[in-house]
């Protein structure tokens, strides 16, 4: 899915930078449009196989799952999300980090080595500070792992 | 370490018990990596990203693409190339033997590697 920073508030000048929240799954950094998360709650009081909040349902998405890691401790956190089409999800994560800005110039397009899932689920890879850090594709991921790991 | 630009030269490297051999003029810099970010992928011959000089590359276990089994953890040397405009780098255990290649022959009993099309994503057009 190509990146995309669209355009700023409505004075017609291209965006440089975005706000995106931080999470971490088994010790990797992944951010994503801070404007695509809804909520956040802990893990392990998701009563099944979706959460309801604020009338919508969430399906619960395990992250591990998708990315084919071990499972982790149910210590972790629970991530709402939408994708800006009309598909939600609940991401279960490892941990929660703060809130960051992406400058456009930190971002490197996933290089062509990726040619698998990957290509979908991420957008680019960020450099934040002296960390790498993954951007989600919030659209290419849930259209790649909602029907699989998902039954509501 | 820097390599010098001759395009005739030929590097080979160990890595496990295999010699390989790259071109000379794709050698961008041998160097030690201490970190690697996993990226999930379907290819369990990438390794993840490292940064380089300020830039994120591609690291791919080249010994698991060849069947040799997988490179351990970090830190490890890793040979940096740039050909194509897509840089990669591939663990490797040390560098061997680096100058002009005789008649533009591959040494008896080494592995070719053509980078430029490792770093596109055809690793199994790569080795020869």
């Amino acid at each position: 899915m190509p990146f995309s920073w669209g355009r700023g508030g409505g004075d017609g000048r291209a965006e440089t930078a975005r706000s995106v929240a931080l999470f971490t799954v088994a010790c990797v950094e992944y951010a994503i449009d801070a404007a695509r998360v809804r909520h956040l709650v802990p893990a392990g009081r998701e009563p099944g196989r979706s959460i309801v909040f604020e009338g919508a349902t969430y399906p619960l998405i395990a992250l591990r799952a998708v990315f084919r890691l071990p499972a982790g401790p149910r210590t972790g956190r629970v991530l709402l999300m939408d994708d800006g089409a009309g598909r939600t999800a609940a991401l279960m994560v490892d941990g929660v980090g703060t809130m960051a800005r992406l400058e456009q110039r930190a971002l490197t397009a996933l290089p062509p080595v990726f040619r698998g899932h990957e290509r979908v689920r991420f957008e680019a890879l960020a450099l934040l500070e002296d960390r790498i850090v993954i951007v989600i594709a919030p659209r290419g991921l849930l259209a790649d792992a909602w029907p699989k790991q998902v039954a509501v | 370490m820097t390599a010098a630009a001759d395009p005739r030269a030929l590097m080979v490297v160990a890595i496990g018990n295999r010699r390989v051999a790259v071109k000379g003029d794709e050698v961008a810099e041998i160097a030690r990596i201490a970190v690697v970010t996993p990226v999930p992928c379907d290819d369990p011959a990438i390794l993840g990203v490292a940064l380089h000089r300020g830039r994120i590359v591609p690291l791919v276990d080249l010994r698991r693409r060849l069947g040799d089994g997988a490179t351990g953890l970090p830190p490890f040397l890793c040979l940096f190339t740039q050909s194509g405009g897509a840089d990669i780098g591939v663990p490797i255990d040390s560098v061997l033997e680096f100058g002009p290649a005789d008649g533009s022959r591959v040494p008896e009993g080494v592995t070719f590697v053509d980078f430029s099309t490792l770093a596109a994503g055809d690793g199994a057009a790569a080795a020869h």
